[in-house]
């Protein structure tokens, strides 16, 4: 297998006891001992239902959270150990797709300023100038599959796929290596779900894309990714090769979330 | 590059404004309530070269002239210097506007700053910041306004910088909740996953989507504004005679009352028609701007 | 199972329904035929939009109008026309005769009031109009919702029913609540259940359980179901039947293994080739190009014409829901009749 890109080694995650109205309520673990491996150019997938902790792990990979214990480490290195400054300049190098198209875009800004702002905030690693900017801009909203005319339009005259497509465009700007995206079609109606998951395949052989692929969809995640992992109350209870997962499932959880999941099959007879 | 031409059609030019206007027609009350407003701006600008006695506006008397009854000289008749009451209330339309809309723009500034600091930075700032905030609302504004006044002596500036003083807080807890909420919101979480330094993250992302309900406040309370500098003026601490203001040309009229009682009629309701215009507006506003925050 | 020969339970015929706006009258639906029989269960699917939820919101006249409008049409009720009930009348049909369940087991259901007290409620307003629901109440009626209350909470699943009975809504998962409120639309002993995306907002292992009750009870109680859902995979596990919606007419009616095995439309094609299956390679799944016609100003004839491949001139008028094979009508003057994946 090749280098790991993204490794998530023990982590944990307490949120402490929060004081009710009524006596003191109890710590909840949101993650617990969650170790995974990510390889560079790989599609990884996370499944889990509701309350299983892969938001928490999400924001704990964006250090948007502190993992109470453990480490992640990007290409080796512990991101907890990066100072506030190398931090910002990672930040460029990871970034997320979100699931709702609606609310993941700023209402006020124009597709050019959504487009253009990671360049702007990492001027520093990406110097261009605002003609340079705007060009970019132009050449990502083209490689999304929409058109440079769309640049001076406001989110809310898109459509749900097409908003979509502008917030893939917003997280490939800084130049990202992995990519988490957080059920970036679950949204979606399935005949553009089917457009968006073609054009994240299509992205990933011509830029080289690692992703990190959350969702509790069982059909996209197979069609999707390479690898699985399965977690459910903030532990991983199975990961594996998503072919061999979906033939010969290992555990209970497993089983039954494939057993459950709905699926067009053509009957036969 | 299969067949990613997505839905490439280009959606259609926003036509977000005619909407808007749309919107707000459908409501009877706020297109009376900008007519109104629209009155009372244009005697705040105009009112002092409209003014049939312009001598009088600048503080000319006529002793001979003194409390006449309504004419078609006089519509609204005389006050006690003999003055054209008429040309005094065109004239001071423009200090009550003005210093309204110098409160409204000074408590929203300041209120904005502190309530979003306050939500932005949440822990020890917060608390700090809103214990002050609920200090200030503590105090009577009035009193508090009266206070500041007598410190800072009589005048056009001091009255606003007073009425401010006690203004604020309004505006931060609404910017604060605001603020607190739009900080959930996903697109602030992509900008701070983007990298984003705090100032980008509030200036950008959260302020720009919570000035709706502040232009909204700021429209309401335009007509309570003027009523505190009318109140102001009516207990003697607002302008310096002879520039005329409404609040004292009641504080006069009402010595004379009920006999003379033209002389309180033109300044009673222009302010009447500044309060409810400017609330009409403010209602429909929201409606369009912030149909969540109705009722 | 379904009995062809018996009178339908419900029959909309070319349904039409506009609704104003700023922009214009949008015509959102534009002459829907269905046709439910006792025991059935009819998939309504379709992307957003197409007019599914309206569908079922205009069985229970539950469409505001104005702005909604309705120029043509009927929906046959058990033989009465709704469109000609007055208010009143429906009033009493609604949630009574015709039970309906919505997306969001939380905002459904009142957070200051038991559960019990809540179901008690809606059996006594049933029994109001008929006072069979609560068969012989020997200690008076209340004391007959009660039970018959805990009699549903049990049947759709609900352990220790007559305890749970006192809890509050916010005890229960959003699983439980579905439940409750599958319960609360049972219980005046409807003969049709609209539900309206039941299981969008709840977990793939919990979605599996709900739907299996909704499957069980249509067999208890023989009524007859609309599933209203964008999922085909969820009516391929759940329904007898499925209606295709786009654009707001039905495209194409039929029963469950039939749609999927030979679907005829070619916009009902497009929606399977859309749908990752276990055999889809990666890269392989189509999209569907171009998008949604404008509803104010729609296409004449076959709103799907605009992208559709096998479009002639033909498709300028709108093609009328017909019988490809009995049981199997589609709309559309090109039906594509090889087998799937040919």
């Amino acid at each position: 297998m090749p280098e790991p890109i993204l490794e998530i080694r023990d982590v944990s995650k307490t949120y402490p006891a929060r004081a009710g109205l009524f006596g003191r309520g109890v710590a909840v673990a949101a993650l617990r001992r969650v170790s995974l491996s990510v390889a560079r150019g790989e599609s990884f997938g996370l499944v889990g239902e509701s309350g299983s902790g892969k938001t928490t792990l999400t924001r704990a990979i964006l250090r948007l959270e502190t993992p109470s214990a453990g480490q992640i480490l990007y290409r080796g290195e512990d991101l907890a150990k990066l100072s506030a400054r190398a931090l910002r300049a990672w930040r460029a190098k990871v970034q997320i797709v979100f699931q709702d198209p609606y609310a993941s875009l700023n209402p006020r800004m124009t597709v050019e300023a959504i487009v253009t702002e990671p360049m702007v905030i990492h001027r520093r690693a990406m110097p261009l100038s605002s003609t340079q900017r705007r060009d970019r801009a132009a050449e990502l909203l083209a490689l999304v599959g929409l058109a440079p005319q769309h640049l001076r339009r406001h989110p809310h005259e898109f459509s749900g796929g097409q908003r979509q497509r502008i917030g893939i465009a917003r997280a490939l700007a800084s130049g990202p290596d992995l990519l988490l995206l957080d059920e970036p079609t679950s949204a979606l109606d399935v005949s553009v779900q089917a457009q968006v998951l073609n054009l994240l395949i299509d992205l990933q052989d011509r830029l080289g894309l690692t992703y990190f692929f959350i969702s509790h969809d069982l059909s996209v995640v197979r069609y999707l990714c390479d690898r699985v992992a399965l977690i459910r109350h903030g532990v991983v209870e199975e990961v594996g090769q998503t072919q061999q997962i979906f033939d010969a499932p290992a555990t209970e959880y497993a089983r039954m979330l494939i057993a459950a999941a709905p699926e067009v099959r053509p009957f036969t007879g | 590059m299969s067949e990613i031409d997505a839905e490439a059609e280009l959606p259609a030019p926003s036509d977000g404004l005619a909407r808007a206007l749309h919107r707000f027609r459908q409501s009877r009350l706020s297109v009376v309530g900008a007519a109104m407003v629209a009155v009372v701006l244009f005697f705040a600008v105009f009112g002092q070269q409209l003014a049939p006695y312009p001598e009088q506006v600048a503080g000319a008397v006529d002793t001979t002239a003194r409390f006449l009854p309504p004419s078609m000289a006089h519509p609204f008749g005389t006050n006690e210097l003999g003055q054209d009451v008429l040309s005094l209330t065109m004239a001071g339309t423009a200090v009550s506007v003005l210093a309204g809309f110098g409160v409204v723009l000074i408590g929203s500034l300041v209120g904005t700053l502190v309530g979003a600091i306050a939500g932005f930075a949440g822990g020890w700032v917060d608390e700090v910041l809103m214990r002050l905030t609920d200090l200030t609302l503590t105090i009577p504004s009035l009193i508090l306004a009266m206070a500041i006044a007598a410190a800072l002596g009589p005048g056009f500036q001091n009255m606003v910088i007073a009425i401010s003083v006690s203004w604020w807080p309004g505006y931060a807890r609404l910017v604060r909740g605001e603020v607190l909420a739009a900080r959930e919101e996903v697109y602030v979480t992509a900008a701070r996953a983007l990298g984003a330094i705090p100032g980008r993250v509030l200036f950008r992302h959260i302020l720009p989507n919570c000035v709706s309900p502040i232009i909204v406040k700021m429209s309401l309370d335009m007509g309570f504004a003027i009523l505190t500098v009318a109140g102001l003026g009516f207990i003697g601490i607002g302008v310096r005679p002879p520039t005329p203001e409404w609040g004292a040309q009641l504080a006069v009229a009402q010595a004379y009352m009920p006999n003379d009682w033209w002389t309180a009629m033109a300044p009673g309701m222009a302010m009447f028609l500044a309060v409810f215009g400017f609330n009409l507006l403010g209602d429909g506003l929201r409606d369009i701007l912030d149909p969540k925050g109705r009722r | 199972m379904p009995h062809p020969e018996a009178p339908p339970l419900l029959e909309i015929s070319d349904l039409h329904l506009t609704m104003a706006s700023f922009d214009g009258v949008a015509h959102v639906l534009n002459g829907v035929d269905l046709t439910v029989r006792r025991g059935e269960v009819w998939g309504l699917v379709g992307e957003s939009g197409c007019g599914k939820s309206l569908t079922g919101l205009s069985i229970s006249r539950l469409v505001p109008t104005p702005p909604a409008r309705y120029p043509a049409g009927e929906i046959r009720f058990n033989g009465t026309d709704l469109m000609r009930l007055r208010p009143r009348e429906m009033q009493a049909l609604r949630g009574r005769r015709i039970g309906m369940i919505f997306q969001d087991p939380t905002t459904n259901l009142n957070p200051t009031a038991r559960i019990g007290d809540q179901l008690v409620d809606v059996a006594l307003a049933a029994a109001a109009h008929d006072p069979t629901v609560l068969g012989p109440a020997p200690g008076g009626a209340r004391r007959a919702a009660r039970a018959l209350a805990a009699e549903m909470m049990q049947r759709v699943g609900i352990d220790d029913a007559a305890a749970r009975l006192r809890s509050y809504p916010h005890e229960f998962s959003g699983g439980m609540r579905q439940r409750v409120l599958i319960a609360m639309a049972l219980i005046g002993r409807p003969d049709l259940l609209i539900a309206d995306e039941p299981t969008t907002a709840l977990d793939v292992s919990v979605q599996a359980q709900i739907l299996a009750l909704l499957k069980r009870l249509v067999a208890e109680h023989g009524i007859g179901v609309i599933l209203i859902t964008h999922n085909l995979a969820v009516v391929a596990q759940t329904c007898s039947h499925v209606a295709v919606m786009y654009a707001g007419n039905v495209v194409e009616a039929a029963p469950v293994a039939e749609l999927i095995g030979a679907p005829a439309h070619p916009y009902t094609r497009a929606l399977l080739a859309a749908i990752p299956t276990r055999e889809t390679r990666r890269g392989e799944l189509r999209g569907l190009a171009g998008s949604v016609p404008d509803l104010i100003h729609p296409p004449p004839g076959c709103r799907f014409a605009p992208r559709c491949a096998r479009a002639t001139s033909v498709c300028q008028t709108l093609p009328p829901l017909r019988p490809l094979t009995p049981g199997h009508l589609v709309a559309c003057y090109h039906p594509i009749t090889e087998p799937a994946g040919a």
